[in-house]
């Protein structure tokens, strides 16, 4: 019982008549017995009490409906979380982001945690969102691929690139890229995509280093490619990062 | 009819008291709105479902 939240209701009260409207029982009479889940939803509201095994078979079978009981701490974890997501999201950090939520897996996978309570309905929330807006970009970036025109295939190619660095590790989402990768970046992408993926690496350098070895890569990719959209893009970012170290 | 019924509601709570109950959320008087407040907020954080006897006071 410990696992439920008792009330006791008056029927001539004020709370009862908004109660009855949210969860309108089976019959009139009195005591009535309801079980709420912790999303609102109604798992039993019949009038009349239950003898013998009645009662205690309905609770078990209204438990093992409500999903996951949190701890407190638990609870706070997601809510952490949850909260940790949205400021990072917000600031562009997806990687971040998606690493602050990956923090509750115990608990349950984010998108897909088994519980009503309010804290893990919002991590899901977000992450279905999340989810959506990386499928939503997927198919814009498909279309893009389907065209004949060099310029935007290969920015489209870029565009997945920077989708899978940002959100690849966000499990919802992974067959979802998997399938991208399987048909837009083999067979007659194959050179594209392995070329964007060089530009894609040298956008990604944030070191010294890096981008020393970028501006190697990317200078050999000059004198290599065939694809003309890809040579001005790589020398324009080339310039880019050799103005960078020239910056000190 | 009346008897009955009180006596039903009675006995539910029996039961009920026969568990080891968290009484953050029960009153042991009439039921004020902050206590039903307080059982949703208690659901909802924790996930916990409500279990609710509707009835009438003595």
């Amino acid at each position: 019982m410990a696992q439920f939240v008792p009330i006791k209701l008056d029927v001539s009260s004020p709370e009862y008549a908004q109660w009855r409207r949210d969860h309108t029982p089976d019959g009139n009479g009195i005591p009535q017995l309801f079980i709420v889940r912790a999303d609102g939803e109604t798992l039993y509201g019949r009038s009349g009490s239950l003898r013998g095994p009645d009662l205690p078979n309905m609770l078990i079978s209204a438990l093992q409906n409500s999903g996951r009981i949190l701890s407190a701490r638990e609870a706070q974890s997601l809510v952490e979380a949850a909260d940790k997501f949205t400021q990072e999201k917000n600031k562009g950090n997806f990687e971040s982001a998606i690493k602050a939520i990956s923090r509750v897996r115990k608990i349950g996978e984010p998108g897909q945690i088994r519980s009503y309570s309010e804290p893990a309905l919002r991590v899901n929330r977000l992450v279905i969102e999340t989810a959506d807006e990386v499928r939503n970009q997927l198919k814009k970036l498909a279309n893009q691929i389907e065209t004949d025109q060099a310029d935007i295939k290969l920015k489209a190619m870029l565009g997945y690139l920077k989708l899978r660095e940002d959100f690849g590790a966000l499990k919802m989402v992974k067959p979802d890229l998997a399938a991208f990768q399987k048909k837009y970046t083999l067979k007659d992408n194959k050179q594209l995509a392995r070329e964007a993926k060089i530009i894609e690496s040298a956008n990604q350098a944030n070191t010294k280093s890096k981008k020393t070895r970028a501006i190697a890569t990317l200078t050999e990719l000059i004198g290599e490619t065939e694809i003309e959209p890809v040579r001005k893009e790589a020398e324009k970012k080339l310039s880019a990062l050799q103005q960078e170290l020239d910056a000190g | 009819m009346f008897k009955s019924r009180f006596l039903a509601w009675g006995t539910m709570l029996a039961i009920f008291a026969g568990f080891s109950l968290p009484l953050t959320a029960q009153t042991k008087t009439n039921i004020a709105a902050d206590s039903l407040t307080t059982a949703k907020r208690i659901s909802a954080a924790s996930g916990r479902p409500i279990f609710a006897i509707a009835g009438q006071s003595t």
